[in-house]
């Protein structure tokens, strides 16, 4: 029985080393100024599930070296897919609170692979093949799905780009958003061709089953030797748009150079992450869809209620418009009704009052004239024969002894006024 | 293109809601007499549409 320090010492004395490899460099990513993480990957493709990644630091110092050596224009990053033979030196490294782990330094940069264009001859043959075949492909062959709902992931199942794909798109498929039918599948190795066809060909009958909306097909980074299979003829023809609805693919990473697949896709996206959230958008879009459809009806209710609204408003105005014309229309009617009746009554008034000032002699004491009494003769007179008025002097005739024949009289009526003429008839008693 | 009765509802939802606004646009207030008329129809499809737009509201959350 040893203590923990002295498997710690163990360890830290086995994994001290300096090794000369050959990998290829998948992804490079900046620690720091002038530093960087660089994830190795196989050079050759193996058969493997769990290919072997290991992830090493490329600090200043080495990397004046290799500036010094390739040019002091040299980026880390022209280093990824290039296959590298490097020196690496490895350690135990001991991190306060974190535990032991594998460290890994890049100290030399042996030699460099040139940038491999037997890939991009095959993709482009095969491509070549396809159209003369008359096949569908290509990102013409989007249709926007209405509602995206059942969705076909082909991916590794112990690959990282299925765990990436699944933290997107679970939520939803939990929320019962959308429906996802995962299909296994070999992207590396011998059997990668006939396991992606196979896995293609699954797509297929799934799509004939549920009527798909989209068919996901990803996978991480790795050499370039490992994207091989995804420039098969087998592969992509099993992929056209004739056989799969709406194709998405990740592959890789952004540094990894397009494959025949990505050309067939639909719609080709630089990581597995970027295509699962490319589906997410597009059930994120049918909420908005539900919104607009929503805010839209409920405004055609609005507008129509409101211009309802303002039709019985203007009809309410005129109507009330009219009725107030004819109120004032009737009140002035009566007003001038009122006019004529005091007018007449302030002449019959008058004319009482003219009678008793002619009939008082010159030098007579002043008759007081007492208030206008309203007997039942001024009535009956104030409702017949207003005013007796000459028409020559337009004098009031207030008395009889006045008159003379053929007197020019102009007799003034509540209603009206008519000229008339004296004429003396010879009475006769019956 | 064959759906689960689940996305045939949301869709039958958002295309009978703009075929109503539609004829709401179209013929007005007749229209939207028929609309008032179709109350509980259009209370089901806000129900549909409202719980697509509130579970995607809560996942996005």
């Amino acid at each position: 029985m040893h203590e923990l320090r002295d498997l710690i010492g163990w360890l830290r004395q086995r994994l001290r080393g300096e090794h000369c490899v050959r990998a290829c460099i998948l992804t490079v990513e900046a620690a720091g100024p002038d530093s960087y993480l660089l994830l190795l990957g196989e050079a050759q493709a193996s058969l493997s599930y769990d290919p072997p990644r290991l992830k090493v630091r490329l600090d200043a110092p080495e990397l004046a070296l290799i500036r010094a050596e390739h040019g002091v224009d040299f980026d880390p990053a022209d280093l990824v897919n290039r296959t590298v033979e490097v020196q690496l030196r490895t350690g135990l490294r001991q991190r306060f609170g974190r535990g032991a782990g594998v460290q890994a330094k890049l100290m030399a940069l042996l030699s460099l692979g040139q940038i491999p264009l037997e890939a991009e001859l095959e993709r482009e043959r095969m491509l070549q093949r396809l159209r003369l075949e008359g096949a569908r492909f290509g990102p013409d062959s989007w249709i926007e799905p209405e509602d995206p709902h059942h969705i076909a992931l082909v991916v590794s199942e112990h690959g990282e780009a299925r765990r990436d794909v699944e933290h997107v798109l679970q939520p939803l498929e939990a929320a019962g958003l959308l429906r996802l039918h995962r299909i296994s599948a070999s992207f590396e190795g011998a059997g990668a061709e006939r396991s992606l066809a196979e896995a293609l060909a699954r797509v297929t009958s799934l799509h004939a089953e549920y009527g798909l909306s989209a068919t996901l097909v990803c996978r991480g980074g790795g050499p370039i030797e490992a994207f091989r299979a995804l420039n098969a003829y087998t592969v992509s023809r099993a992929a056209t748009a004739d056989r799969l609805p709406n194709l998405i693919v990740g592959l890789g990473h952004a540094g990894t150079p397009r494959t025949a697949l990505d050309a067939v896709a639909a719609c080709s996206e630089p990581t597995p992450t970027a295509a699962a959230m490319l589906v997410r958008h597009l059930v994120e879009r049918t909420g908005l869809w539900a919104e607009r459809a929503l805010a839209a009806f409920d405004a055609a209710i609005e507008e129509d209620l409101g211009a309802a609204g303002r039709i019985a408003l203007a009809r309410a105005t005129t109507a009330f418009d009219a009725a107030l014309q004819d109120l004032v229309t009737a009140a002035e009617a009566r007003l001038r009704q009122l006019d004529r009746a005091v007018e007449q009554s302030l002449l019959q008034g008058l004319s009482v009052a003219v009678g008793g000032i002619v009939r008082k002699e010159p030098d007579a004491d002043p008759v007081e004239v007492g208030p206008l009494d309203d007997t039942e003769d001024d009535v009956l007179l104030s409702k017949a024969l207003a005013l007796v008025i000459a028409t020559d002097t337009g004098f009031i005739v207030t008395r009889v002894q006045d008159l003379s024949a053929g007197l020019p009289l102009l007799l003034q009526f509540p209603d009206g006024a008519v000229p008339v003429r004296v004429e003396p008839l010879s009475s006769t008693t019956h | 293109m064959p759906h689960s009765p689940e996305t045939l509802s949301f869709l039958a939802a958002v295309k009978r809601i703009e075929a109503l606004t539609q004829e709401i646009r179209r013929d007005g207030l007749a229209a939207f007499e028929k609309a008032e008329a179709a109350y509980t129809e259009v209370q089901e499809l806000r129900a549909v549409l409202n719980e697509r737009i509130y579970e995607l509201r809560r996942r996005s959350a």
